[in-house]
Formats: C-alpha cells, structure tokens, sequence
C-alpha cells in the first residue's frame, strides 16, 4: 500500500535556515514600530537612542519589558525570539535607523469625539465616584447623570452632559471619562431605606428606552423597582415606580422635593420627585 | 539612504504576494465599508436571519449593514465596551459588555432597540482596564458561556468595586491594590496578571433553563475566544503571557483548570493558598493542557474567536474550525485528532494568510451563503480596523490542503485533499521543541531539535503522507514545514506548516 521512496527523508538537506532579519522584523515588531514615528510603541530612531552601543540593554528589555510611558500599552515578551535573532534585530534596527530624524508623534487626538453627542444618550464607561458598571445619562443639553448599575442607585447629577470618552477609549479603560459637567448633586445611599436599613444589594435588571431615555429597572426582594430621569423646561424630574403599593415614608431622596404620588392602571406607585433648585 | 518602511513594504507586498496567490486562487477577499463617525474597531460581529450583518463597535454601538442598501443603521448604543455579540433572531441580540451580558431587543419593530436586559451580571470588577468581558457562546442545548479576562498588573484596581474582595496575595487589601504614584514599586506583589474578584479567569455557564449560573472551567487568561466547533466542543482561545509558554487554544473540560493560576482562588473548594505561592510542578500537575499550541511571531501572538466553518462551504474547509489572529496576517485552521483517547490536541495551520486579508482579525461571522466576515481591532496594540468579507470561488472544492493530521505510535499519517507529487513529500521537514511553563511573560523554545525522519512514504492514490519519527514526546510541539510540497499537478499547499500539539503519545 505504502509506496517507498527512493531515498531516505532523514538525510534530506532541508534543514532550517535562518529566517531573515528583515522577516523577523515583519512577524514581530512592525505592527506596533515604524522606523521614523511613535505609534503602538517607539520608532527605530528613538530605539537606536536609547540603545545604541548597548545591545545587552536591548536584549533584556525584550524579554522583560516594561512598562515606561505613561499612556502607552507595555510591550510583551519577545521571549520566543532566540538571543542571537534579538542582536540580529538590534544591529538591524542600528543599521536602518542611521541618519533618520524622528518625525512628531501621531497626534493625542479623538478621531470620533463622543463630546459631540447630541443628548440625549445613554454611555455605560467608567467614570469617577461611581462604581466600575457605570451608567452615563446624558439627559438634555443642561442635565446629566450617573447611575451605578452594580449598586442599582443614582449617584450622581451634573449640570452640562457633555462627556469626553477619549481618555477611557485611548488607554483601553485605563483612565476615567472625562465627565464635561459640574456635579450638582451626589447621592451617597439608596433611596430607598429599606434598602439602607437591611444592607440588600439590589439586582440589576436593565432599561428600556423611551425617547432616548432609560427607565432603569431593579429588584428587591419581590419587589421591582424603576428609575425614570427625565427634564421638563429645565426642571429635572425623577420617577420612581414602585410595583404594588408603596408610601412616599419608605424613600428618601435628600434634594429632591415630592410633586405626586399617584398611581399607574396596574396599580404600581409612582413617586415623582422634582430636584430642588439650588 | 533607501526609506526603511519603502523597502520594508515592498518586501512585505512581495512576501504577502507569493503567499496570497494560493489564496486568492480560490478566496475572493475584499472589505465592506465601516459607518462614517464610529470607530471601526469591531467587538462583537454576527449575521441577522434575513442576511444583513450586525457589529458591535469599540465605543458601543450596534450597527446593521444592509445587503440590499449597502448602509449602515445604528440598532442600539451606549454599550461598554462590547466584545461579544450572539444573534438570537431578527430583532434580539445578546451582547457581552465590560459589566454585563445584556438582551438587546428591538421591541416594537421600529428597527431600533427599546430594551436592554441584564442577563448576568453577578461576576466582580475592580475598574482594572485588562478585565474585559467575551462570549457568548451557545451550546446546541441553549446553554451560554461567557469568559471574564483577568486582571494585569499594568494599573492597580479602582477605589470602587463590583462584587466580594479576595484577601489572598502578597497585597491583602483594596488599598494596597489601588493605582496610585507608587503603584509601579507595588505592582510585581500583585501578579503579572490577578483575580481579586469573582470570577476572573473563568468560563461561566449561563444554563438555559434559568437556574443560577455555573463557574464552568477555570484558568484562563485572556480568554478573548470562545466558541463551539462543528462537533459541539467548547474551545477557548488565550494569550501568550504569565504562565503561558505561548497563545494556545483549549477544548473546555467542566471544572478543569485550564493553566493561569490567579483565578485558582475563586475554586469553591480552594485552601486558601496565594497560586504565586505553589510550585510549577504542583500546578502543572493539576493543570489541563492546550489541545493547540500557537507559536508565538510564527502562527498567533493573541488568537481570538473560533468558529466552525457551516456545512457545506468553503469546500474542503466544510466544518473545520478557523480561529481569528490578531498580530499575524492570517486566521488560524485548528484541526483535531481524534485518534488520541481521552485526550483532546491537533495541529494549527494558517488560514487565509497574506495581505489580502491582513492582521487585527478578531471577530468572524458567516452568513447563510457562506460569506466569512471578519471584523477587526486593535484596543490600541497592534491591529487593524474594518470589516473584511471572503467568499470562496467556484473552484475551492479542488484546493489543495491539509485534511487532517493523526498522530500514530510511530508518526504522524497526514491526509491531503488533493493527490500529492510524491517526489515532493521526501522533502517535508519536523522540528519539535516545548516549552517552560512558569510566572515568566512567554518562554522560549526548550529542547529544539530536528525530528529524526524515518523513510517518508505516500498512498497508492497520493492522499496519504506518512512521517515515520521513531520517539515521538508527549507535551512537545511538531512542527511539519510542508513548504517544498506539491500536489500532482504541481500546486502549492494552502497552509504549509503545520503545529501539531502532542498532549499525549499514540498508543
């Protein structure tokens, strides 16, 4: 069945050569170094700087990397890459980098800026003072807020709703977003003072929109809950529902004024409340 | 002076271009356009029932690309950080974002979505920017699975949290895991990599009857693929780093540790012990091994999604399983063998590689008629941006490929899906190497050396090679440099160097 071949495969002369420096090159650095400019990680300028003469420098920074520039993402090893192909990368870096003048940086700029999204919006991010499963609300052009899905409360209200996503988006989460507005109100607690009282960790269970804006929905016990946001001629309103019956003594909302308390065709309390002028 | 990045892309154009040919003689690759204003870093990617193609971007919106207008149209937004994106029907996705796995729906028809609903969220987050959130994956029973990345010494953690604290580390306390100006003296005490909330470095299982999810398996690293091959095995892709030798795709075992030992802590039964603690030895007995090693700067440096190719496209390729690749120009083709009980290993292969379709392939979807998209990103390494569709070409039953690897006692039988000239099979060379499996960033080749080849034979009808190599070792990497091979009619391989990842020995 097996047909022989006329000589034998092990003493076949395809014994691997050296992979090009100028392939090794290609497979592993260019994605992130050009040879004139910063992009991912530093050009082969700035390289042969900081370098040259000292390729036992080069070497171990490759396999032990850190991370140096504030901003920038750490390279990882190039462990894989045999000593001798690092010093082949190394005088080929010296080589080409010869004589080359550094051009600028690629410039800090947000190619999609989310300061120019028109409210209202919804932008889950991280933001500070808030927990890292963040809700950003950007209400109208005056209000925004922020809403802590991992706590299921209000935590914050601004005045302006402009937010500047770039310093989250650049550093891959390694920064907050830039929040555009003036905190006019923190709230440090739930609302709701059972929830307070017992330590109960409500349970997140998401949001519909209605004309751009959420309703934000939680869970007590049996008891579901929503939060609904919304601004009439510059006043900022907030409904809460309560499903069943609910009184206005189980909620306290430091700031905030009751207008209503009424009650939907299911039967579902609905308290809204007015922010206080300041 | 000859411009450096000249004389580079010309060398790459050229390289590209010699490898592309065997590609494009078969593969049609070209791009479709990304909306104007929306970063076009691809997260979550998927086709809807009627054939329009759903992405979920960077910054969080989920977009529709209608065949029929070649448009875009915004579906839902505001998503943080989408990097996992399943269609449930016309109007319904799921998405796995940073803080949750959500149900989007599109309630009323309008083609807009109106709601978004929490389907899990009960898992920990410190603010660390390296615990990004990837899935689902759907099992044929309905079952989710979602993956959650551990946390990199990079930055500390937030000053507030999602979910319980684990005291266990060099750095018992929030405080002392908190960025701040000295964090770079704190950090090596942290971990290269860390899980100091649940359930970091784990597959959850989401189950479909709606009972409690299920801490499914566990170390894993940055687990940025998950998905289920055309025989309904969980595999999960991750990254080459702290205690991994190098990137690798694993076949999912049910509460099996998976190599990364920071998510160790989390186990229901753990003893309390800090993993940076234990010995390799100790871990590396207990750990499950990659069914498929990926070479680093050779194969992947930072594989994400696989998928199984539908039945009955693309040919040979029909059901195979391809893994997206973010560093190299090409997909990866991972193909198992079956032959090696109780164990789960095979070989990879580049798929598709070349310039057509570039680096930064992160996310792939087919469609009804077997168009391939693949959707790309960078999250600020190296990568690409766009969406990229390939579509075979009428003759793609006639390529000439690799159709399976199986390790035998005594070698490796390799099957083709073209008659090969036999001539060429003398002249197929095998290295093996292993690898260090320890806290180190990656590790180089350990024990490279040339396999000694006995005589290499083919089949009657030139389908069949067989590598006879006398003392194959189990937990080494064979690689199998089929680059001088041609078929009868003197054609190139697709993918012509395989890594077969030897778990375990024939017997």
């Amino acid at each position: 069945m097996r047909r022989l071949l006329p000589f034998l495969a092990a003493i076949s002369t395809a014994v691997a050569e050296p992979t090009p420096v100028d392939e090794l090159w290609t497979m592993n650095c260019m994605a992130c170094h050009q040879l004139d400019q910063m992009t991912v990680g530093p050009s082969m300028v700035e390289m042969r700087k900081l370098y040259s003469g000292k390729p036992e420098l080069f070497v171990k920074w490759c396999i032990e990397p850190e991370r140096k520039r504030p901003g920038a993402v750490e390279m990882p090893s190039m462990r894989h890459i045999p000593e001798d192909d690092l010093l082949r990368l190394y005088s080929y870096i010296m080589a080409e980098a010869d004589g080359v003048r550094e051009k600028g940086a690629r410039k800090d700029i947000d190619l999609y800026p989310t300061t120019k999204k028109e409210p209202p919006f919804v932008q889950r991010i991280f933001v500070d003072r808030s927990g890292p499963a963040s809700i950003f609300v950007a209400v109208d052009a005056d209000y925004a807020y922020i809403w802590d899905a991992g706590q299921c409360r209000l935590r914050q209200i601004l005045k302006g709703s402009a937010i500047d996503g770039w310093p989250y988006f650049k550093g891959n989460g390694n920064a907050f977003a830039a929040k555009k507005g003036e905190v006019i109100l923190e709230e440090d607690q739930s609302p709701i003072i059972a929830v307070r009282d017992q330590d109960i960790t409500p349970a997140f269970l998401g949001y519909t929109i209605s004309d751009g804006l959420p309703t934000l929905r939680y869970q007590i016990g049996e008891h579901n809950v929503s939060e609904r946001i919304t601004a009439v001629e510059g006043q900022l309103n907030r409904a809460i529902t309560v499903h069943g019956a609910a009184s206005a003594e189980a909620f306290d909302l430091p700031g905030f004024t009751l207008k209503s308390t009424t009650a939907d065709d299911a039967g579902n309390t609905i308290l809204t409340y007015t922010l206080a002028k300041s | 002076m000859i411009s450096l990045s000249r004389l580079i892309c010309s060398a790459a154009i050229s390289l590209a271009a010699a490898q592309a040919d065997v590609w494009t003689d078969h593969f049609d690759i070209d791009r479709i356009p990304t909306p104007q204003g929306v970063d076009p870093q691809i997260g979550g990617l998927a086709t809807l029932p009627n054939g329009d193609v759903i992405a979920a971007f960077h910054r969080g919106e989920v977009m529709v690309y209608s065949q029929e207008t070649e448009k875009w149209s915004t579906f839902a937004e505001g998503l943080h950080e989408p990097l996992g994106l399943l269609v449930e029907d016309q109007n319904t996705v799921l998405i796995m974002q940073r803080p949750e796995l959500t149900r989007i729906s599109d309630t009323d028809g309008d083609g807009t979505a109106d709601t978004y609903e929490n389907v899990y969220d009960d898992f920990g987050m410190t603010g660390n920017y390296h615990e990004f959130a990837f899935g689902p994956a759907k099992d044929a029973d309905g079952n989710l699975y979602v993956a959650l990345n551990v946390a990199s010494n990079g930055a500390g953690i937030r000053p507030e949290i999602r979910g319980d604290w684990s005291a266990i580390g060099d750095l018992t306390t929030r405080e002392e895991m908190e960025s701040d100006r000295d964090w770079g003296k704190r950090k090596a005490k942290a971990g290269r990599m860390y899980a100091r909330v649940p359930y970091r470095g784990w597959v959850m299982q989401i189950p479909a009857d709606g009972s409690a999810p299920v801490p499914y398996a566990h170390g894993f690293r940055s687990p940025d693929g998950i998905g289920f091959d055309a025989d309904g095995r969980l595999l999960v892709t991750d990254n080459q780093g702290d205690w991994l030798a190098t990137s690798k795709v694993h076949h999912v075992q049910k509460g099996g540790f998976h190599g990364h030992p920071a998510s160790l802590i989390w186990r229901d039964d753990w003893d309390g012990r800090d993993p940076l603690k234990m010995s390799a030895h100790e871990l590396d007995k207990m750990r499950i091994p990659a069914a498929g090693l990926l070479p680093q700067g050779e194969l992947a440096n930072s594989p994400t999604q696989p998928i199984a190719v539908p039945e009955g496209i693309f040919g040979p390729f029909n059901q195979h399983t391809l893994i997206g690749e973010m560093n190299q120009p090409n997909l990866v083709r991972f193909l198992p063998d079956t032959g090696i009980e109780h164990v789960s290993q095979g070989a990879a292969i580049a798929f598709l590689k070349g310039k057509p379709l570039g680096i930064g392939n992160h996310r792939l979807a087919f469609d009804a008629e077997g168009t391939l998209y693949v959707g790309k990103t960078h999250l600020s390494w190296a990568g690409d941006t766009g969406i990229v569709r390939i579509r075979a070409k009428d003759n793609i039953s006639s390529a000439f490929a690799v159709a399976g690897i199986a390790l035998q006692k005594d070698g490796f039988k390799i099957t083709l899906t073209q008659p090969v000239d036999a001539e060429t099979a003398a002249k197929i060379a095998v290295n093996e190497h292993t690898y260090h499996y320890f806290a180190e960033y990656g590790s180089p080749k350990v024990k490279p050396a040339k396999a000694k080849l006995g005589e290499i034979s083919v089949s009657n009808d030139g389908l069949e090679i067989f590598l006879p190599i006398k003392k194959i070792k189990a937990r080494y990497l064979y690689t199998i440099d089929m680059r001088q091979l041609r078929a009868a009619d003197g054609r190139q391989l697709l993918g012509d160097i395989a890594y077969y990842t030897a778990v375990e020995t024939a017997k």
